[in-house]
């Protein structure tokens, strides 16, 4: 550690090298914390409250999903928190969802079905451009997207865009991104253990250290967790 | 105070298809029987108006005869009217050649009303169109000096009274009987007319005069219909060079655009399409379409919308001239935002799916749907995303973990399973119409995931969801 002869503590200005990686932003300083401008969701179940950094879903935080294959309980764990955002009159989209969400089983969960808005772009670029319009929309309370072509740019782009709207989003990337470094806050393990039990892991958190892989119980969600207060959006901005 | 002016178009007809003045022309009824309005190198060979058209073909046999189309003489009235709508705000057309214009409460904003028939006289010599007009306190007054072209440049009474006495009765397109009536008594003004009782002009003459003269000094009603300009849009944008790029058509698509925005905001409505004529050197043209999810009005969402939807057009060939017009419009929903914001909400999920709608295609953009049918393949459906509708079949309580996430679209040949969780779950149905299922469902773990799989009749096995 550098100390320099004055009594007082002075931050020496970054050199020009330093600047550079930091424009580029590959390098967090403590002082940008996560901004506090909505209230934290809570995801309904209380082991993955725990493990979250505000204690819930934070608006204007992308995460990634890393499920083993397509029956992992990934949607499963985003379920009470979707039944809660589609009382609101925004939109819930879903981009390019790997198979037809069986409306029956959302409507139990208790999603207002007509608020899920299903868009089926021609390739990623579309995709991307869907993702990124509907958080920049405010229009949506949640956007969710299977981006299997998605690389370390794009989701920096759409992690500006979620914080701009203080969106939720949520993102599904190819597994071999999984190694990549990537500028969403969250990025989420998934593994079934079994017929109602799944394994997560953080393998990143902002703000706090990678999570232990622990073990959630699916049918321990309760709805009662969630705030009756819905974090209020941002008013609809037009580009 | 009350004032009215006569615009009297005499020969309209006759004007709107000369080209040149090199062919004596004539306009003739639609049996070709007789000369309704002749040209002035016609006049010079001594035809006259009213005569056979044997007889002026005779005098003149190089005579260039039109026939008269009342549907065309209808709309070059309307065209009149929709010019002189500029002028006042209540325009009455009085087929087949005069409009009627109520003065009264323009002159303030023209200064006055020397300035404001000065306006009206110089537009008109700018298009080349021959006027008579008339003013006057009534409607039908400012008709007869209109027609007798007579212009007393002033509303007081006196000059009025003055004026209106002199007129010839001949020049006030009286009907024949009437004129005849009146010529017969020896009465040649109106000023003679006007000094005999009224009552007798009725029982001796006719009750349709009486009636008149009646309101020459009353009525401010005029006897036609009010002249309402149709609602459409359209402007146009011409280009010097040729554009041959998508790109080069957005700027001037913006400057046609803020003119129609003015238009929406003046009559407070809003837009579901757009139309656009694209004119190349070469015909055809193009013609496109902008179709919207919901209704719009903002500009820079209009914009925004055109430009999605220019990217995903391609030129034919290089553009000459653009055309942007609208028919149809919707009254503005007057969305006062409330406190709850719910409203403000829900216009803009239509922006989103404008939006999206403009830069994908309709089809690419769904709303689910539950049926409430029992067999998998039907207890959804994708409806377009502009008319969802929210009705839920399902209620919560009903077994909600016995339900897979993700449905695939068909289901796939499955191997007999090994570990099953739960089943099975008989689901039959379908006897009504002809995809009649009878299936045993199973939640079975496959490889760390939990899988939807059944068993149909034939004992085949199925993969049909993800308990995602």
């Amino acid at each position: 550690m550098i100390r320099t002869h004055s009594s007082t503590t002075q931050i020496t200005p970054p050199g020009p090298a330093l600047e550079h990686v930091m424009h580029q932003g590959k390098v967090w300083s403590a002082r940008q914390q996560p901004c506090k401008g909505a209230q934290a969701l809570s995801s309904g179940y209380a082991d993955l409250d725990k493990a979250l950094p505000q204690g819930g879903w934070q608006p204007g935080q992308l995460c990634e999903m890393y499920p083993q294959g397509y029956g992992c309980g990934d949607m499963h764990i985003l379920l009470p928190t979707l039944a809660k955002l589609s009382q609101q009159s925004r939109w819930i989209m879903l981009i390019a969802p790997p198979a037809i969400p069986y409306s029956p089983a959302l409507s139990m969960a208790g999603i207002d079905v007509s608020k899920l808005l299903m868009v089926h772009p021609k390739n990623h670029k579309e995709a991307l451009w869907c993702v990124e319009e509907g958080l920049r929309s405010g229009h949506c309370s949640a956007v969710l997207g299977w981006l299997p072509e998605t690389d370390s740019t794009a989701v920096r782009r759409l992690q500006l865009a979620c914080e701009s709207q203080q969106s939720l989003c949520w993102i599904w990337p190819s597994s071999t991104q999984q190694s990549n470094a990537s500028a969403a806050p969250l990025r989420l393990q998934i593994r079934r253990e079994s017929a109602d039990q799944a394994a997560l892991r953080f393998v990143k958190r902002r703000g706090l250290w990678p999570s232990e892989e622990f073990t959630l119980s699916l049918n321990s969600a309760s709805l009662a967790a969630i705030p009756a207060t819905i974090p209020s959006a941002p008013p609809p901005t037009l580009r | 105070m009350a004032a009215w002016v006569y615009l009297y178009f005499p020969d309209m007809y006759l004007h709107s298809i000369l080209s040149g003045n090199d062919v004596p022309t004539v306009v003739v009824t639609a049996d070709s029987q007789r000369v309704l309005q002749v040209s002035n190198l016609a006049q010079q060979q001594g035809i006259q108006v009213d005569m056979p058209l044997s007889n002026a073909l005779f005098l003149s046999p190089e005579l260039c005869c039109h026939t008269l189309d009342p549907e065309y003489a209808m709309q070059l009235l309307q065209q009149r009217a929709l010019w002189a709508y500029r002028y006042s705000a209540q325009v009455f057309t009085d087929p087949p050649h005069g409009v009627w214009l109520e003065a009264g409460s323009m002159l303030r904003l023209f200064g006055g009303l020397t300035a404001f028939v000065e306006t009206i006289q110089k537009s008109c010599q700018v298009h080349a169109w021959p006027l008579q007009l008339g003013m006057g306190q009534t409607p039908l007054a400012a008709r007869w000096m209109a027609l007798a072209d007579v212009n007393v440049m002033t509303l007081d009474h006196e000059p009025q009274k003055e004026a209106l006495s002199k007129l010839p009765l001949s020049e006030l397109h009286l009907e024949d009987k009437q004129l005849l009536a009146l010529q017969r008594l020896g009465l040649r003004t109106l000023g003679e007319l006007l000094a005999l009782p009224l009552a007798e002009v009725g029982r001796r003459i006719c009750p349709a005069l009486m009636k008149q003269l009646r309101d020459l000094h009353g009525s401010q009603v005029p006897p036609a219909s009010l002249f309402k300009p149709a609602l459409t849009f359209s402007d146009r944008a011409l280009f010097n060079h040729d554009v041959e790029h998508h790109n080069g058509l957005l700027f001037p698509l913006t400057r046609l655009l803020n003119s129609l925005c003015g238009f929406l905001h003046h009559h407070q409505l809003s837009v579901r399409w757009l139309a656009l004529r694209l004119l190349h050197r070469e015909p055809p043209e193009t013609r496109w379409l902008f179709e919207f999810a919901s209704h719009e009005h903002r500009y820079d969402e209009l914009l925004q919308l055109c430009r999605y939807q220019l990217e995903k057009q391609s030129l034919r060939a290089p553009v000459t001239e653009l055309q942007l017009s609208v028919t149809q419009f919707t009254p503005r929903e007057h969305a006062q935002i409330r406190c709850l914001d719910t409203q403000a909400r829900k216009q803009g999920s239509g922006t989103l799916i404008n939006r999206l709608q403009a830069k994908l295609s309709t089809q690419q953009i769904s709303v689910l749907r539950g049926t409430g049918d029992a067999r998998p393949e039907h207890a959804w459906q994708a409806i377009a995303a502009d008319q969802s509708s929210s009705d839920a079949h399902w209620n919560k309580a009903d077994r909600a973990g016995d339900w897979p996430l993700w449905l695939l679209p068909t289901p796939q040949p499955w191997h007999p399973p090994k570990n099953i969780v739960k089943g099975p779950l008989r689901i039959s149905g379908g006897w009504w119409d002809s995809s009649h299922i009878r299936r045993d469902y199973y939640q079975v773990l496959h490889d760390a995931q939990l899988i939807w799989v059944f068993r149909d009749d034939q004992k085949q096995w199925f993969l049909h969801g993800y308990f995602s």
